[in-house]
């Protein structure tokens, strides 16, 4: 699937927690957009898509709130890949590979959660209240 | 099960039947029995009619004229008050003359007094009361259970316990046995009470000859359930079709209960999170997915069974119309994608989440074959056999009671969150992440607010969605009558309650609503002015105005 690899490629490379985080909410967008490009193609994923499309925003949504993560916008959007582009089996192997290549590279961001609450407090935006990291 | 009215209202009335048909010469000491039995009664019948929704006697008397029904319904209560009084002094009147509890029409008539006890106690589960002591509704039923036709149904079933237990009270003072060493004043006080008791009686029948009630209000009103909710069962992944469809019809009450406990909380943080909206939406979506699926299966199953060719085409519509309900709820869930309320704190499992797990579960199970069918299930979930689905009529009217009941609880859920989403979307408490807005836009937070178009955009797509869902469960209530389901007392209740509606505050209720919201559009096309000292809020600066060129580049 057209722009995944380079998704992947991102991931693999990453070498700081902050490039991590933001190729990081990448693939959870490029998860979302092809899952929700798919839900309709066949009946019997529906329920499985649509899961997966949800998983991927509540992953995205958690690393929004990192303090190691960038708040600039500009994240790379993942473009919907067209109807006559890839098949089913094919969007299903590039999602099963982002989501593995995310598990890969999140013990990396739990073994940092005290740093980042820290950083999070230290960088809490003025009228709102600390969050925590959970 | 949960406990319905009828099982109390049924042997009530066969007690005071019992206990009335009793001819054998009772001692005195048992008559004194009954009076104390008679008393708790009476007294129980005044509570009964003292609940229904009528003016009492002193507003009665300033509004000037009621309608037949109220003035029925308060002779009723003024007859039957006086009755418990006269039998009150009656009791006082007596002293300490000895009683007989045995006696059969004693224990019957105490046993009338418990059931019929009872069933007010359920009724009353319904509802609570507000700050000043005024009766609020606290369940879907309870609109039901004061709407005119339930009303006047109940009236009837009282009449009749007072006109059976009226003339046999008098016959206890022909009998003379209580006249050996009664005060007179008692025997006085028991005659007012006995004909009281058949005034109230009369005064209903009488009222009701040419209007009785409908045999659908009387089914509706035994069909009223406890308001509580019944016990949990956890899925087991080893459950049958019919086993599956006993527990949507838990689920679904449980979900029903839970939503309207909790949406009084819903709409504030910190419960009030797109978090859970977004996961109700995501349920709706693939129950009504997959109840699809089990529609359309049932349509080709009807043909194999002879169903008739009108169930044939009711769930014909009704697939049709399920059809039209989940790409409305798949389109809420892509705008819940973008849009949240902000910085999640994570307040664990909601008890409606935990519902809609199961009921996610237990419809999927029913649409497909893998009996360890979850949502996330990576493989191809197949659809279920025909005869597997439903092995003959009465299997195929028990999938589509737990349809139709999944159906509703959806449509519930749905209420409950577009009022909770309105609130935020009126509260500028929608954000965005600012990752995802164009280069060049300079917030420095994590979230940035949410455009107005995307709020509406969201609201619009709940009040579309909560159409179809409405249009779903209509259809479905047609069959579930039709094909006199477990449900239909489902489908009676919504149009009790839907008149009930209409007829007392819908239009208050509806202007209510309207005036809300224009108000708050009005303030958002005005450019939003900072209030409640948050000017630094990023939102209504945004509104504002106040970062140039920012909103107007946000649009996509």
């Amino acid at each position: 699937v057209a722009g995944v690899e380079v998704i992947q490629a991102r991931l693999r490379e990453a070498s700081s927690l902050a490039e991590l985080l933001a190729v990081s909410f990448d693939a959870f967008e490029a998860i979302r957009v092809l899952a929700r490009s798919s839900e309709d193609t066949v009946p019997g994923l529906f329920a499985a898509l649509m899961t997966t499309a949800d998983a991927a925003v509540d992953g995205r949504e958690a690393i929004t709130i990192a303090p190691s993560l960038s708040w600039a916008p500009g994240s790379t959007p993942f473009a919907s890949p067209a109807a006559a582009d890839p098949g089913i089996e094919t969007i299903t192997d590039a999602l099963a590979a982002l989501g593995a290549l995310l598990n890969e590279g999140w013990p990396m961001l739990r073994s940092v959660r005290p740093y980042r609450a820290t950083v999070w407090r230290a960088q809490k935006p003025p009228g709102r209240p600390a969050e925590s990291i959970s | 099960m949960t406990a319905v009215f009828g099982d109390f209202l049924r042997p009530a009335g066969e007690h005071i039947t019992a206990a009335v048909s009793i001819r054998d010469d009772r001692s005195a000491e048992a008559a004194f029995g009954v009076i104390p039995q008679f008393g708790r009664l009476l007294s129980t019948l005044a509570r009964y009619v003292g609940d229904l929704p009528v003016p009492d006697e002193f507003e009665a008397a300033m509004a000037g004229s009621l309608s037949p029904e109220a003035q029925t319904a308060l002779d009723a209560r003024i007859a039957l008050r006086r009755g418990t009084q006269s039998l009150r002094h009656a009791m006082n009147s007596l002293g300490d003359v000895v009683i007989d509890d045995s006696h059969p029409a004693v224990r019957h008539l105490s046993a009338a007094a418990d059931f019929l006890a009872a069933g007010r106690d359920l009724l009353q589960t319904h509802f609570t009361n507000g700050p000043r002591g005024a009766r609020r509704d606290r369940s879907y039923w309870a609109q039901v259970i004061t709407s005119r036709p339930v009303t006047a149904a109940l009236l009837g079933e009282l009449a009749d316990c007072a006109l059976q237990l009226g003339p046999w009270a008098a016959r206890l003072l022909v009998a003379g046995t209580m006249e050996r060493g009664v005060p007179a004043a008692t025997l006085l006080d028991l005659h007012t009470a006995s004909h009281c008791t058949w005034v109230a009686g009369a005064t209903v029948q009488s009222a009701q000859r040419n209007h009785p009630p409908t045999a659908d209000a009387c089914r509706l009103l035994s069909a009223i359930p406890a308001n509580f909710p019944p016990p949990r069962v956890a899925p087991s992944g080893r459950e049958q079709v019919r086993e599956l469809c006993d527990g949507v019809v838990i689920t679904a009450e449980r979900l029903r209960q839970a939503a309207l406990r909790f949406a009084p909380y819903a709409r504030w943080p910190p419960t009030a999170t797109s978090v859970t909206w977004r996961k109700d939406a995501l349920a709706s979506a693939i129950i009504s997915h997959a109840s699809q699926v089990i529609l359309r299966t049932l349509t080709e199953r009807a043909k194999q069974l002879a169903a008739g060719a009108a169930i044939g085409t009711q769930l014909h519509n009704a697939a049709d119309a399920m059809s039209q309900t989940w790409p409305q709820w798949r389109a809420i869930t892509h705008h819940w994608d973008i849009l949240s309320t902000g910085i999640y704190r994570g307040t664990g499992t909601s008890a409606v989440a935990t519902e809609f797990g199961d009921l996610v579960l237990r419809i999927g199970r029913l649409a497909y074959r893998n009996e360890h069918w979850t949502p996330a299930c990576g493989d191809t979930s197949l659809i279920r056999d025909l005869a597997d689905l439903a092995p003959a009529l009465s299997d195929m009217i028990s999938v589509m009671a737990a349809v139709h009941t999944a159906a509703d609880a959806v449509t519930c859920i749905a209420i409950e969150d577009r009022e909770a989403v309105y609130t935020a979307a009126t509260g500028c408490q929608l954000y965005m992440p600012t990752r995802l807005l164009p280069d060049g836009c300079d917030v420095p937070f994590p979230y940035t607010p949410a455009l107005q178009s995307r709020a509406d955009a969201l609201l619009a797509g709940y009040d579309t969605a909560l159409k179809a869902s409405t249009g779903v469960t209509t259809a479905l209530d047609d069959l579930a009558v039709a094909t006199k389901a477990t449900t239909s007392a489902l489908a009676l209740a919504r149009q009790a309650s839907t008149a009930q509606a209409q007829g007392r505050d819908g239009q208050r209720r509806t202007l209510r609503f309207a005036q809300s919201r224009s108000t708050a559009a009005g303030n958002d096309v005005a450019g939003g002015s900072p209030r409640h000292g948050q000017a630094k809020n990023p939102f209504l600066l945004m509104r504002g105005g106040g970062r140039p060129g920012s909103a107007r580049t946000l649009t996509k």
